[in-house]
C-alpha cells in the first residue's frame, strides 16, 4: 500500500508502458513522451521499489542485430498489482499509452 | 560533420555523467546508456537528438550518486572504507577542537602561555617633574588622565597600596595589599581569570600573592592556590601567585586583591589616596598596530622608569600549575583508563585472532589503530573540558571530577571501540569486513562449525567466528585467500 500511495502519474505511465510492451529505456521514452531525464530515473526507484525488474538480453541477439547490448525491464507481480489499482485512478491510462502505439522491439 | 559532433557530444556527456555513478553500478549503468544512444544514432533521427538523449544522463547518474550517498549499502558502515574512517575521526576531532577554541574561557587552557616579560611594564606619572614620590598618583586623577585617552584604557592599570591584616591559618600578619583592577593583562590574571570570575561570583575577594610573601609564608607550596584567607574581615579567595619581576614594583606589595565594582568607584573617588600606574608596553601587544603607534607617543613621555627586568619568570609557577590543569586530569584520567581497558575486555571481549601476524602488514595494520586512537584523544579531551565548563558555577572541585569522570569513560569506549573495530577489518587492505552470514547450526557441531562467517570485500580473506570453541574453530580465526579467488570479487 505503501508504494502505491507513493505511486506519481509518471511512474504509473512507465509501468503502463512496460506492462504493453515497451520494455527498454528508449522506448519507454517514445510510448511516454517523457525526456530520458525523467524515464531513467523513474526506472531506477521502481527497480529499487522491486515493481519492475531488469535483465539484459542474450549476446548472440545484439550480435546478430549488431548493436550493443540491451537492458529489458518486466514488471513484477507487485508491479502488476500496482499497476492495476493505478488504471482504476487513472482511466484514461490505456488510452495515453497504448499496445498499438507499440513499435516492434 | 553534424551528427558526427552530436555523437561525441553525447558521448562526452555519457562519459562525464558515468563519473557520477557509484563505482559498482558505474560499467552496467554505462553499457545501457551507450546501448541507448547507439540506437538513436542509427535510427537517423534529428541532429541533436543523441545530445538531447544524452543530457538525460546526467539526471539518472545523479540520482544514483545522491541514492547511495543517503542509503549506504546495508552490508557495509560509511566507517567502513578506512580512509572514510580516519575523516570521520578527524572531522569529529576537529569540531571538537574548534568548540573547545570558541569559548574563551575554555581557549585559554588549551592554547600556550602567552608570555608577559617584566620588561612589558613600565611605571608611570603623570607629573613630568619626576621624584620618587611622584609616582603616586591620587585615583581620581589617574582615572581622569585616563578617560581622556581612551587608546590607554586597555594599557594602563592603577593599583592602591594598603596596610592591611592577612589571617591565615588563624594567624594574623601585618601586610601590604595592594588594590588593582580587574585587568586582563596584569600579573598572570590572564591565565586565572576563570578562578577569579569564580571567586567573584563566591563574592569573595579573588588574591595574588606575591612571589616573596609565597615563599616566606607558604614555602613555596603549590596546594596553596584555591585557598581561603581572611583580608582584614573579608573573605579572599588566593587564585595565583605572581610572577617574580613583580615583587620589583613600587610600592612593596606582599599580595594583590582584585577590586569589585563597588571599591572600584570609590578609588576613583578619592582625592587624597595615591596608588601607582603600571602601563604596559605596545611591543607586548599583539594585532594592535594603529594604537601602538599612540602607546609609544605616550611610553616616551610619561614613562620615567623601566622595571628592572631582573627575573624572566613571565609566570608563576602555580599560575602555570593552575593552567595546565585540565590536561593533568586528562592525562591520569587516560592512565587510569588504559589500566582498566584489560579489565573491561575481560567483561566485554574483543577477538584479536584477525590481528595480522606478518612483519609486512604489521605496520600498515597498527599505525591505522594508533592513527585512530590518536584522533579519538582530542575528542576524550575537549568534550569532558566542554560539558564540565556548563558546571563552572558549582564548585571547581565537581567541576575538575565531572571532567575526570568523563575523560576516563571516553578514553575507555574510545580504546575499547578501536580495537573492537580493527579486529573487524581485513589485514591487508585495513576495510570492514561484510557480507555477515550464519553459517551451520549449533546442534550440530560435531559434523560442522557454526558461528558467523564474514568476508573481506576485496577477497583477502574470511574471517570465521564460531558460537563456542570447537576442534573446528577455538577462537575467531582468519583466513587468507590467495590472488586464485580475486577474480571472485570484481565488482
Amino acid at each position: 500500500m505503501a508504494a502505491e500511495a507513493k505511486l506519481s502519474h509518471t511512474a504509473t505511465m512507465i509501468l503502463q508502458a512496460i506492462s504493453v510492451g515497451y520494455i527498454y529505456g528508449l522506448s519507454v521514452m517514445q510510448a511516454t513522451g517523457l525526456p530520458s531525464g525523467t524515464v531513467y530515473p523513474a526506472m531506477r526507484r521502481l527497480e529499487r521499489d522491486s515493481l519492475i525488474t531488469s535483465k539484459w538480453e542474450n549476446q548472440s541477439i545484439a550480435d546478430a542485430e549488431q548493436r550493443p547490448l540491451r537492458k529489458y525491464y518486466k514488471l513484477t507481480a507487485a508491479g502488476k498489482a500496482i499497476l492495476e489499482s493505478a488504471r482504476k485512478r487513472y482511466p484514461l491510462l490505456a488510452k495515453i499509452v497504448s499496445p498499438s502505439e507499440m513499435e516492434r522491439v | 560533420m553534424r551528427r558526427r559532433l552530436d555523437a561525441a557530444f553525447a558521448q562526452a556527456i555519457l562519459w562525464t555523467a558515468a563519473r557520477l555513478v557509484p563505482r559498482c553500478q558505474r560499467q552496467d549503468w554505462f553499457a545501457e546508456w551507450r546501448g541507448e544512444v547507439f540506437q538513436i544514432q542509427r535510427t537517423n533521427r534529428p541532429t541533436c537528438e543523441a545530445t538531447r538523449f544524452a543530457a538525460g544522463a546526467l539526471q539518472d547518474a545523479f540520482w544514483l550518486r545522491c541514492e547511495s550517498i543517503s542509503k549506504p549499502s546495508s552490508h557495509t558502515s560509511a566507517l567502513g572504507e578506512p580512509r572514510a574512517c580516519l575523516a570521520a575521526l578527524g572531522t569529529l576531532s576537529a569540531i571538537a577542537v574548534l568548540a573547545v577554541l570558541l569559548i574563551p574561557a575554555l581557549r585559554r587552557q588549551i592554547l600556550p602561555l602567552p608570555t608577559l616579560e617584566a620588561e612589558d611594564f613600565q611605571p608611570l606619572s603623570l607629573n613630568p617633574s619626576f621624584r620618587d614620590s611622584d609616582l603616586l598618583v591620587a585615583g581620581r586623577d589617574y582615572f581622569s588622565w585616563r578617560n581622556s585617552r581612551p587608546f590607554t584604557a586597555t594599557r594602563s592599570i592603577y593599583y592602591q597600596p594598603a596596610a592591611s591584616t592577612l589571617q591565615i591559618d588563624s594567624k594574623n600578619r601585618d601586610l601590604t595589599i595592594a588594590w588593582i583592577e580587574d585587568h586582563p593583562f596584569i600579573l598572570g590574571a590572564e591565565q586565572t581569570s576563570s578562578a577569579v570570575q569564580t571567586a567573584q561570583g563566591l563574592n569573595v575577594l579573588p588574591l595574588i600573592l606575591s612571589y616573596g610573601l609565597w615563599k616566606r609564608q607558604f614555602y613555596g607550596n603549590s596546594s596553596v592556590v584555591g585557598q581561603q584567607v581572611l583580608i582584614g574581615s573579608k573573605r579572599a579567595i588566593i587564585v595565583a601567585i605572581a610572577p617574580q619581576w613583580a615583587s620589583e614594583l613600587p610600592g612593596s606589595i606582599d599580595a594583590w586583591v582584585f577590586c569589585s565594582p563597588q571599591k572600584m568607584r570609590t578609588i576613583e573617588a578619592q582625592r587624597f589616596a595615591y596608588g601607582y600606574i603600571l602601563m604596559r608596553k605596545p611591543s607586548s601587544l599583539t594585532g594592535d598596530r594603529k594604537d601602538g603607534d599612540v602607546g609609544d607617543v605616550i611610553v616616551e613621555h610619561l614613562s620615567r622608569e623601566t622595571v628592572a627586568p631582573t627575573s624572566k619568570i613571565t609566570l608563576s609557577g602555580l599560575a602555570r600549575e593552575h593552567h595546565k590543569l585540565p590536561l593533568q586530569i586528562f592525562l591520569k584520567s587516560t592512565k587510569l583508563a588504559m589500566l582498566v581497558t584489560p579489565f573491561l575486555l575481560l567483561i566485554w571481549p574483543v577477538s584479536f585472532e584477525s590481528f595480522p601476524h606478518s612483519r609486512r602488514v604489521d605496520g600498515r595494520f597498527i599505525g591505522f589503530f594508533i592513527l585512530k586512537i590518536l584522533l579519538l584523544f582530542p575528542v576524550a579531551y575537549c568534550i569532558p573540558l566542554e560539558v564540565a565548563e556548563l558546571f563552572t558555577g558549582i564548585s571547581p572541585d565537581a567541576t575538575h571530577c565531572l571532567q575526570a569522570f568523563l575523560t576516563f569513560a571516553m578514553v575507555l569506549i574510545s580504546v575499547h571501540w578501536c580495537l573492537r573495530d580493527q579486529s573487524q577489518r581485513c589485514p591487508n587492505c585495513l576495510r570492514r569486513f561484510s557480507h555477515p552470514a550464519y553459517v551451520g547450526q549449533s546442534s550440530r557441531s560435531l559434523l560442522a562449525w557454526s558461528g558467523m562467517e564474514l568476508i573481506c570485500r576485496n577477497g583477502h580473506g574470511l574471517l570465521h567466528v564460531p558460537n563456542h570453541a570447537t576442534s573446528w574453530f577455538p577462537g575467531a580465526s582468519w583466513l587468507k585467500l590467495d590472488s586464485s579467488w580475486q577474480n571472485l570479487f570484481q565488482p
